[in-house]
């Protein structure tokens, strides 16, 4: 063990340093350009984070993918749970742990057609009137 | 997309943690899995609450440190005959006999994260004798920070993640080289002089 921090202790602290280097610049330039900071806090990263994780609406069905499950479309979409084992006539027992990839084809049905029936139920849903 | 990365992420999202485990586990060790993706799918996910964030960031990590000590360990107990079972490519053995013996600790590092070298340096490091505590070190940090990089990029993409994998690989992939060319100069540097 001895042998191993003689031979590779420059290595370590260089990598050390490089960390410590970056940590210490950031905390310097945050710390005497509060302005920028607050202006990079407030702007465009902030904004684009937001929109990133905001809720996803009936334009970005779009993102939906033969390879996602029923159950992840769902936490995405913040769907009820059944919705679309309703609307689809879904009887598959793996439901909604199955891909709709693996859903078309034990259905026999095309998987870009039956991927395109799940984006319209999807804007439906998304489209109706919140009910307060 | 990669009929491979499409059947794997449905794996993540019917079987998650487990999934999680074996593909990576298995894409660290041997198979040619792309694990740099599903790092940065499963960071997305995270960020959708499908995952735990912290929960995958330590499997990932004890993960891919797992499956590279399982490659050291078995070339250093069974030297070549590993290599020959496996069918690592006669020109990976190469390569990264040539990295690990000049440039260790680096060598490690850097193919934690970028780079199809990786196995092939586990096996390496293991025939040739590199410590135990050497590899461990550099492997452990190389791993820790190939998962931050990649599960924090996902996490910030969050919903879009699936649009910027492409380019994100790009970068990850012409860094990877980069480095790999600097090595390979410093080397013909050195024996010039």
């Amino acid at each position: 063990m001895k042998d191993f921090w003689s031979r590779h202790f420059k290595m370590l602290v260089i990598l050390l340093v490089f960390f410590l280097l970056i940590i210490s610049t950031l905390a310097i330039l945050s710390h005497y350009f509060p302005e920028e900071r607050r202006n990079i806090m407030s702007s465009h990263l902030i904004q684009v984070f937001q929109n990133n994780h905001g809720t996803l609406t009936v334009s970005d069905v779009v993102l939906i993918r033969s390879w996602m499950t029923f159950d992840y479309i769902n936490t995405l979409f913040r769907l009820p749970p059944d919705y679309l084992k309703t609307q689809l006539n879904i009887t598959d027992v793996h439901y909604p742990r199955i891909s709709i990839r693996t859903f078309a084809k034990n259905s026999h049905v095309d998987t870009s057609v039956f991927l395109n029936t799940v984006q319209e139920d999807i804007k439906s849903f998304l489209s109706m009137p919140v009910q307060k | 997309m990669d009929y491979v990365l499409a059947t794997t992420l449905s794996y993540l999202l019917i079987y998650k943690y487990l999934a999680f485990f074996v593909l990576l586990f298995l894409g660290s060790f041997i198979l040619p899995l792309p694990d740099n993706l599903i790092l940065l799918a499963v960071g997305a996910f995270a960020s959708q609450g499908y995952f735990s964030f912290f929960l995958v960031l330590i499997l990932a990590i004890i993960t891919t440190t797992a499956s590279d000590i399982l490659g050291y360990v078995l070339t250093k107990k069974y030297e070549m005959l590993v290599l020959k079972f496996l069918h690592i490519p006669e020109r990976h053995i190469k390569t990264a006999n040539r990295y690990v013996e000049d440039y260790t600790g680096m060598t490690i590092l850097v193919t934690r994260i970028a780079g199809p070298f990786g196995p092939a340096v586990n096996f390496i490091a293991g025939l040739i004798g590199v410590p135990w505590h050497t590899f461990l070190i550099y492997d452990f940090i190389g791993n820790f920070v190939d998962v931050i990089l990649f599960m924090s990029a996902g996490f910030i993409l969050g919903n879009y993640w699936l649009a910027y994998s492409d380019q994100i690989s790009l970068v990850v992939g012409i860094i990877g080289t980069i480095i790999m060319i600097v090595f390979v100069a410093t080397r013909w540097w050195k024996k010039r002089v």
